[in-house]
């Protein structure tokens, strides 16, 4: 029996979508069956992380609606044989579906595979319950920013309502040169707040846009700083001691110089 | 039908005489007159008690009533009652809510007594107690103490950073544009002089 891991965050715009994709990738670069599932309906967004648009034929709302089988509507990823995904349909609405319903085709999915992700849509209504229904365990994105770290504490709470206590923490979008100005909430400072446990800190990379862009998830690439970044949630998720990556931003000229000469 | 401004009724004491507590006052004294002037014989020495429900009569209000009465040979005024509201419970026959958790944004708690939280309240969280607060970590977030106008009522945490704290309905929320540091001593709220102060915990005076 596999595992569901539901990627939310009450607030939208955070990075979802890209750590649902990205943490799926990762997950079955490391050898684990994993189904991804686009839970945000009405919004389809996942296939295009996953460079499958092309591809999509049934949806979600058809396999519970009983226009087509699960092994149906999923599509094999390009990479990796061991990913699928299971889209959203666009043309119908959240209401469509009921937290019941989505239970029961998760707890199916499980049978089949190590690790179903669910990409939960923005908000805590309908969308959001029917997302987190049959999970078992939690991944909340923030970003370093006071409105995204009060939703986050709100979907938390709702979270531990729902009795789905293992619920952890991810720092996306996080600029390491603003946090040391102080214009940017610290890793600690959030972690404080929300008092749950931290699984990863994605750094800020302009690489990821591309790679979304072009439908290749980055934690394929662990020479980018996000890639590995995501990579390593991927096997801290698995049970690894994996230390958390040192995000200096070294990048600079300045830094650079005083690194040769030994200053920092 | 509005109701009567004055109601009579015997017992065993004498005559007790009702004025209707949501009634203008002159209207009740208009009433009160007219009521006893149309049964003088009735009154005649008699022995009276005036209930002003939930009115407190001043002095002249009271001084009009007794020269109405005095008007009527024999009248005595042998007591005057008035409906008492019902005491705040004290608040140390409160029973006491203690969490375990912390108290996130979007949830709200009430307790009819106090409430003790071992843990963070967050900024969106909304507490509300007819006694005391207690926050055994940082208060962010919003905390009503003395709910229902228990005025001795208090609200302490270990990091007192609240977005609004309110006592017995008096209201303090923190300034605006200021960014201010946490203290990193308990604090306690109280109410003195009908403002909101707040104090370290330490430094208490009882």
């Amino acid at each position: 029996m596999g595992k569901a891991i539901v990627i939310t965050s009450g607030k939208g715009g955070v990075g979802k979508t890209t750590t649902t994709a990205n943490i799926g990738a990762g997950l079955a670069a490391l050898g684990k069956q994993v189904a991804l599932v686009d839970a945000d309906i009405g919004l389809r967004n996942l296939d295009l992380f996953m460079g499958l648009e092309n591809r999509v034929v049934y949806h979600l709302v058809d396999v519970i609606e009983g226009r087509a089988s699960w092994r149906k509507a999923i599509i094999r990823d390009k990479r990796l044989d061991n990913l699928v995904l299971l889209p959203s349909a666009q043309v119908r609405d959240k209401d469509a579906v009921t937290p019941e319903q989505m239970k029961q085709l998760i707890t199916e999915l499980k049978q089949e595979f190590d690790f179903v992700i669910l990409d939960c849509p923005a908000g805590i209504e309908r969308g959001f319950r029917n997302a987190i229904a049959g999970a078992d365990q939690a991944l909340v994105v923030v970003n370093p920013e006071v409105s995204s770290v009060r939703d986050a504490d709100r979907v938390i709470g709702l979270l531990e309502a729902e009795e789905i206590s293992d619920v952890n923490l991810v720092i996306n979008r996080l600029k390491p040169n603003m946090v040391k100005r102080g214009e940017m909430l610290a890793i600690k400072d959030i972690v404080d707040l929300l008092a749950i446990r931290l699984i990863g800190v994605v750094p800020e990379d302009e690489k990821i846009v591309i790679s979304s862009n072009r439908g290749e998830p980055i934690a394929l690439n662990q020479t980018t700083k996000a890639g590995l970044a995501f990579y390593n949630i991927s096997r801290r998720l698995l049970g690894e001691e994996v230390p958390f990556e040192e995000w200096q931003d070294d990048d600079t000229f300045f830094s650079r110089l005083k690194k040769l000469f030994g200053i920092d | 039908m509005p109701e009567e401004a004055v109601l009579f009724k015997g017992t065993r004491e004498g005559i007790h005489i009702y004025l209707n507590d949501e009634v203008e006052f002159p209207q009740v004294v208009n009433s009160l007159e007219q009521r006893l002037a149309t049964s003088r014989n009735f009154f005649r020495g008699a022995r009276v008690v005036i209930n002003t429900g939930r009115r407190t009569l001043s002095a002249d209000q009271m001084a009009t009533v007794s020269s109405i009465l005095k008007k009527y040979e024999g009248v005595q005024l042998v007591r005057l009652e008035q409906i008492r509201e019902p005491e705040p419970p004290n608040s140390k026959e409160m029973t006491s809510l203690i969490v375990e958790k912390p108290v996130r944004s979007g949830q709200q708690l009430y307790h009819p007594g106090h409430i003790v939280i071992i843990g963070d309240v967050n900024p969106g969280a909304e507490i509300i107690a007819e006694g005391n607060i207690v926050v055994m970590g940082a208060l962010r977030g919003t905390a009503h103490a003395g709910y229902g106008g228990n005025r001795s009522a208090f609200v302490a945490a270990n990091i007192m950073m609240p977005a609004q704290v309110s006592i017995a309905g008096v209201l303090a929320r923190r300034p605006d544009g200021e960014t201010v540091e946490a203290k990193l001593e308990p604090e306690i709220a109280r109410l003195r002089d009908g403002q909101i102060i707040i104090e370290p915990c330490h430094r208490i005076n009882y």
